[in-house]
């Protein structure tokens, strides 16, 4: 199954921009999680009460949660069976005290299409980790809470998993960390966040390993990994890094993650590469 | 002389352990029960957790009583491959930035 393009998103961004202040938004033949998360964060900041969704489409979008994320009754009822069997719908990210039911909830639909334990095991690792600092970093509107969508594709062999947020944005939140001021100015924000080490908390005990993490688990498994915050851009697919500059911002910061289903992910692997602080060796605790 | 030794089974006592603040919370309860065992067992079967909570919980203990004593008082057990090297790298981090 082919992965999301960097052009993908750009131009359903664009063509939601569109819906917004034009009023027609075209869909896509085939939508993804993404599609939802982004599209229910800006109906919901546009407070839109007037929503008519073709009724080729308007299943799915009941099933992936639309109007329940952006707190709409639905035109179409749905069983909760049906949803919870094959994706996890749009979830809004309320609270930090969430995060972790959240996490779960969605190994509850991606833990079977996972490789083996260690892979759904390291995925549910990254998930919380991304989760949780949607809280930590990104200092969120209380009332336009982050989005989570996920989706596997057993026949394509692939699982996407995206998050969309309203906060400041990743250039702001490392920006809190004056050593990074510099690197700031000449740097893509969303490829710095992925390096080992790089918070916008470093005195209050952050690690900022949630970008890493999912930077290296993606690349391990050759999967995709697209982050836009504001209007930065970086992409690594296939081990293929890219950057750029987005003509039309996101309110937020927005990730994305596509792996494949059928490769194996070993965050052990990736933590042993991480640096130890010098004089420490990995047999330093008794384990 | 006999050593008490107390097995505390982290997803029996802790429902959630996720934030920095359940992290706390767990913290205050092994140093709790460290006033009344010579040692503690920390079970971490069926137990997910976070490197907020882990570091909070374990990597500050950790950092406050030192290798060796940590070593000596806290058995962990029931830890995956992955648990492990993430252990590993939060708890020494927190070390080396003492």
């Amino acid at each position: 199954m082919q992965k999301t393009s960097v052009q993908d998103i750009t131009s359903w961004i664009e063509n939601i921009n569109n819906g917004l202040t034009g009023g027609t938004c075209y869909a896509p033949k085939f939508l993804k999680p993404y599609h939802f998360v982004t599209l229910a964060l800006e109906l919901k900041r546009y407070q839109e009460k007037d929503i008519q969704i073709p009724d080729a489409l308007a299943n799915y979008a009941a099933a992936m949660g639309l109007w329940d994320a952006i707190e709409l009754p639905s035109p179409i009822g749905m069983s909760k069976n049906k949803r919870a069997s094959t994706f996890f719908p749009i979830e809004p990210l309320k609270s930090l005290n969430t995060v972790q039911n959240s996490a779960e909830k969605i190994m509850g639909i991606l833990k079977s299409h996972c490789a083996d334990k260690n892979t759904a095991e390291s995925m549910s690792c990254m998930l919380l980790e991304l989760l949780e600092n949607c809280f930590a970093h990104a200092a969120i509107d209380q009332d336009l809470h982050g989005l989570v969508c996920a989706q596997p594709w057993a026949n394509g062999k692939l699982a996407q998993i995206a998050l969309v947020d309203s906060g400041i944005g990743i250039r702001n939140s490392l920006g809190e960390n004056p050593e990074l001021r510099s690197r700031l100015d000449g740097e893509n924000c969303c490829e710095l966040a992925t390096e080992y080490g790089i918070t916008g908390k470093p005195q209050k005990g952050h690690t900022g390993y949630g970008l890493t993490l999912a930077r290296d688990l993606i690349e391990q498994n050759g999967g995709n990994l697209i982050i836009i915050s504001k209007s930065e851009l970086f992409q690594s697919c296939e081990k293929k890094p890219h950057k750029q500059y987005c003509e039309l911002p996101w309110h937020g910061t927005l990730i994305l993650l596509e792996l494949n289903t059928d490769r194996a992910l070993d965050s052990a692997d990736v933590f042993n590469k991480w640096p130890l602080p010098k004089g420490y060796t990995n047999e330093d605790f008794d384990f | 002389m006999k050593t008490s030794i107390f097995k505390l089974i982290i997803s029996d006592i802790f429902k959630q352990t996720s934030t920095r603040a359940e992290g706390i919370e767990a913290r205050e309860k092994i140093l709790q029960l460290l006033k009344t065992h010579d040692r503690l067992e920390l079970d971490f079967a069926n137990t997910q957790i976070t490197v907020s909570f882990i570091d909070e919980c374990l990597g500050v203990l950790a950092e406050n009583m030192g290798k060796e004593k940590f070593n000596q008082k806290i058995n962990l057990t029931n830890i995956s491959p992955t648990l492990k090297s993430l252990l590993t790298h939060i708890m020494t981090r927190r070390l080396g930035s003492q």
